[in-house]
């Protein structure tokens, strides 16, 4: 069936959200996903929590959430009810399993989630859960169809499903392989600071080439519930027409606006034990919820200089056991304002990981909250990624690439941490202090919640109609593959392992390199180890550029256990003289062949290869 | 049953309102005027639910008034993976819903007596942000006059009868003009959360809110 429709999903690491775009007339409409409230009821809601609920056997009678038409439903919840009643059951909910994708230090396909579980019976895998997550959506556009009396379905529909800029291509490719798992069929993967600034792009419509000129250099500043994420887009001007590049993405930070409301709550649970006011654990939920609320209040409305607080007693006695306080714009001030982002120098880095000796594994959270310092940092980095590659740095007025940092001209805000005008404020004062020459200004118009869905809607219909404006991005990072030096054995001295550019950074989806010039001994018939790496500040390095010691200079993306079937007439364990082929597949993943010298023969290395 | 709610909560709000001319509770005027006006919506809607007819009529003009306002929702769709809903298993879910965003039914069962005005004040706050979000989640509420109280309206002879009710000298003369004195409420829409499963079909009794255990 040909495609008329284009659906975007933002697969968020808290909450989900679908926009459905039609080819013939442009129209984008954000849907309501149908999805549990409670036991036996059901709504349609604007988003979807990400959150699995894995009850015990028998918590609640059979059907209690058995949904019609939904292919998965009955043993786990999935959303809004899963979420609330796993506040208070944190040892069988699953969250962030996101998060969890693009950890190393954990393999994606085992059981592991609820992290920490006692109870839990059967867990899930992180990739597991996004399927899970998937599906569900998939179930809330079926049922967002048929009550909106449209002809939406996924087969004349094409998919396209943001990911952070901070996802490795492991996490990419584990994203894509859960997304064919929940029957979404192909998709197309593409970044959630891009796809917010698609959105901007839609809704400027023609405009935008007079509010950006040859020069800019925006940021794309994405702060959500639990991470954020940071991009840089420079605008040029190739024979007299604008061209857009993502030039320089973020690491994936833990960090965002939950982080505030639990400081929040934190606070004013000091504020009423000091008053000699007590709360429980139950009470503790409900009053990081009243303080989310609170702020929202005291951000929308500047006049305000306090906003009461009450928390409702755990009881059914309101009146005996409510506990109520106040939350002056002070203290909000004073925490979310200057303490997440204070106006510090561009040379303040975070405070480098954990100082104990001895850590709780998880995922590895941001131990400095301070916003400011991690944009600095990023900035930072961006220079360097800049000034590796001399094409690259051609593109920069000389002013933008003089200080420590690559300076942004401009600034689109994305996320629900950005409602808040004064946090918007802050950043462009900070911005601004920074640079000290022309002001930096803000992309204005932009919906901050739902910017990553309309976005990747609006690029699935551009994608599809072959028109409208692209902003060229290509792969992240530059992937390398570790490399045995070859060289005589010395006795207690291992030497460094070499890595190979494989993949080099801005490689475009749908094509492809090959490294002509050099051959490798491939070892088959015998498990070997591939170690894959990656660096997101190496642009000028191409493929075929190899580095003396990978462990130092780059990020280790994943090893990888194999066996590759010798080829006939060969012994196992011999090296067989092959050469790279690196693709970078439309849907944006990666795919890397070894390509047999003297014949067709090739053996592809899945970067999401089975464990079992 | 649901004239026994409309019954019972007009009971409340005329209680609360005898409250409000009471000196001792001058302090708290705004939280109980409220707690006034969510029970007002809330037995007004009722009322509706029983004669469903009488929603559908509404002020022609004033609803233009106020579309204009109020811009458009994203759209909620209607249930279709649901079996067919009573009413009285919508008005249990409306109760439910109010009783868990704004622990509604705590506040009206709660013995208020006893209380001093500070406790119920914190009380009241929380179940008027709660109750407040289920009106404007769940509903689309939309007063029916849109001039401000106190100031001149005129009626045309064919002003929908069922919208207003008029007090004082009533003539037959039309225009009809007066002074608006409450400026009404009504509902463009209703969206409560459905019910699946055997629970469905439930009859007479219904489960409000789940009792709470916490397990050691």
């Amino acid at each position: 069936m040909s495609q008329q429709y284009s659906l975007g999903i933002d697969l968020g690491t808290s909450n989900s959200a679908l926009t459905v775009a039609a080819l013939d007339d442009g129209q984008l409409s954000d849907l309501s996903i149908l999805q549990a409230v409670g036991p036996n009821t059901i709504e349609a809601l604007p988003g979807l929590p990400s959150n699995v609920y894995i009850p015990a056997p028998d918590e609640f009678p059979a059907d209690a959430f058995q949904l019609t038409g939904h292919a998965q439903s009955g043993n786990l919840i999935v959303g809004a009810f899963a979420r609330q009643h796993g506040a208070q059951v944190p040892d069988r909910l699953v969250a962030s399993a996101k998060s969890w994708l693009c950890s190393t230090v954990i393999d994606h396909r085992q059981p592991i989630l609820p992290w920490q579980s006692t109870s839990v019976e059967t867990k899930l895998s992180p990739i597991e859960a996004s399927r899970l997550y998937l599906e569900h959506l998939a179930y809330g556009f079926k049922e967002a169809a048929k009550s909106a009396k449209s002809d939406w379905s996924l087969e004349n529909t094409s998919v396209v499903l943001t990911v952070p800029a901070s996802f490795d291509e492991v996490a990419r490719s584990l994203t894509y392989e859960a997304a064919e798992a929940a029957g979404l069929g192909t998709v197309t993967l593409m970044e959630e600071p891009q796809a917010a600034f698609y959105a901007w792009l839609a809704q400027a419509g023609s405009e935008w080439r007079k509010i950006v000129s040859p020069g800019d250099i925006i940021l794309v500043c994405d702060v959500g519930g639990g991470t954020s994420d940071f991009s840089l887009i420079c605008v040029t001007e190739v024979e007299g027409d604008l061209e857009l590049e993502r030039i320089s993405v973020g690491e994936h930070l833990l960090l965002g606006g939950d982080n505030l409301d639990l400081a929040l709550a934190h606070v004013l649970r000091y504020q009423m034990e000091a008053e000699e006011k007590t709360i429980d654990d139950w009470q503790f939920l409900a009053l990081i919820h009243a303080c989310r609320q609170a702020k929202e209040t005291l951000f929308s409305d500047l006049t305000l200089s306090e906003v009461p607080v009450s928390v409702p007693s755990r009881g059914s006695s309101l009146f005996a056991g409510s506990v109520a306080s106040t939350l002056s714009r002070e203290m909000l001030t004073q925490i979310a304002i200057d303490g997440f982002l204070p106006l510090i120098e561009p040379s303040v880095m975070p405070e480098a990981h954990r100082s104990a000796g001895l850590q709780e594994f998880g995922l590895s959270y941001e131990t400095d909250p301070v916003l400011s310092k991690h944009l600095a940092r990023f900035l930072t980095r961006s220079l360097k990624n800049v000034q590796a590659n001399p094409a690259l740095e051609g593109k920069f007025a000389a002013e933008a690439l003089s200080g420590s940092f690559l300076r942004p001209t401009a600034v689109l805000f994305n996320g629900g941490f950005f409602n808040a005008a004064p946090a918007r404020e802050r950043v462009l004062a900070l911005l601004n202090q920074w640079t000290a020459g022309e002001a930096v200004r803000e992309l204005a118009g932009a919906r901050y919640d739902k910017a990553v869905a309309h976005g990747a809607a609006y690029y699935g219909l551009n994608k599809l109609s072959g028109t409208g404006v692209r902003v060229k991005a290509g792969a992240s990072r530059s992937y390398y593959i570790g490399l045995e030096t070859a060289g005589l054995a010395i006795p207690g001295f291992k030497p460094p392992l070499k890595a190979l550019c494989v993949v080099p950074q801005g490689m475009e989806e749908g094509t492809e390199a090959v490294l002509e010039s050099k051959e490798f001994g491939l070892i088959t018939g015998q498990e070997v180890t591939f170690r894959f790496f990656s660096s997101e500040i190496r642009s000028g390095d191409t493929v075929g550029t190899i580095l003396p010691d990978a462990v130092k200079e780059l990020e280790e993306t994943l090893e990888l256990k194999t066996k590759l079937t010798p080829l006939e007439g060969h012994a196992s364990g011999e090296a067989v003289p092959v050469k790279l082929h690196a693709k970078v597949t439309e849907m944006g993943t990666l795919d890397l062949w070894m390509q047999h010298a003297r014949s067709d023969h090739r053996w592809k290395l899945e970067f999401t290869v089975r464990t079992d | 049953m649901i004239k026994t709610f409309i019954l019972l909560s007009s009971l409340t709000i005329g209680v609360l309102a005898g409250l409000l001319l009471l000196p001792e509770f001058a302090a708290n005027t705004q939280s109980i005027t409220y707690v006034i006006l969510a029970l007002a919506a809330i037995s007004l809607l009722l009322a509706l639910s029983i004669k469903p007819a009488t929603a559908a009529t509404v002020a022609v003009d004033a609803e233009e008034a106020v579309d204009e306002k109020t811009a458009p929702e994203p759209a909620r769709p209607e249930i279709d993976a649901v079996p067919e809903q009573s009413g009285e298993v919508q008005v249990a879910q409306l109760l439910s819903l109010l009783q868990e965003k704004g622990r509604f039914l705590d506040f009206v069962m709660d013995d208020i007596k006893s209380y001093p005005d500070a406790q119920i004040a914190a009380a009241a706050r929380f179940v008027h942000q709660g109750c407040q979000a289920v009106m404007q989640h769940n509903f689309k509420i939309e007063p029916v006059a849109s001039v401000s109280e106190n100031s001149a309206l005129t009626l045309d002879a064919d002003y929908p009868r069922s919208d207003y009710r008029l007090s004082g000298k009533i003539g037959t003369e039309a225009p009809i003009s007066g002074t608006l004195k409450h400026k009404g409420w009504k509902t463009s829409a209703i969206n409560l959360p459905k019910v699946i499963g055997s629970k469905a079909e439930a009859k007479g009794s219904h489960l409000l809110a789940a009792a709470e255990v916490e397990v050691r």
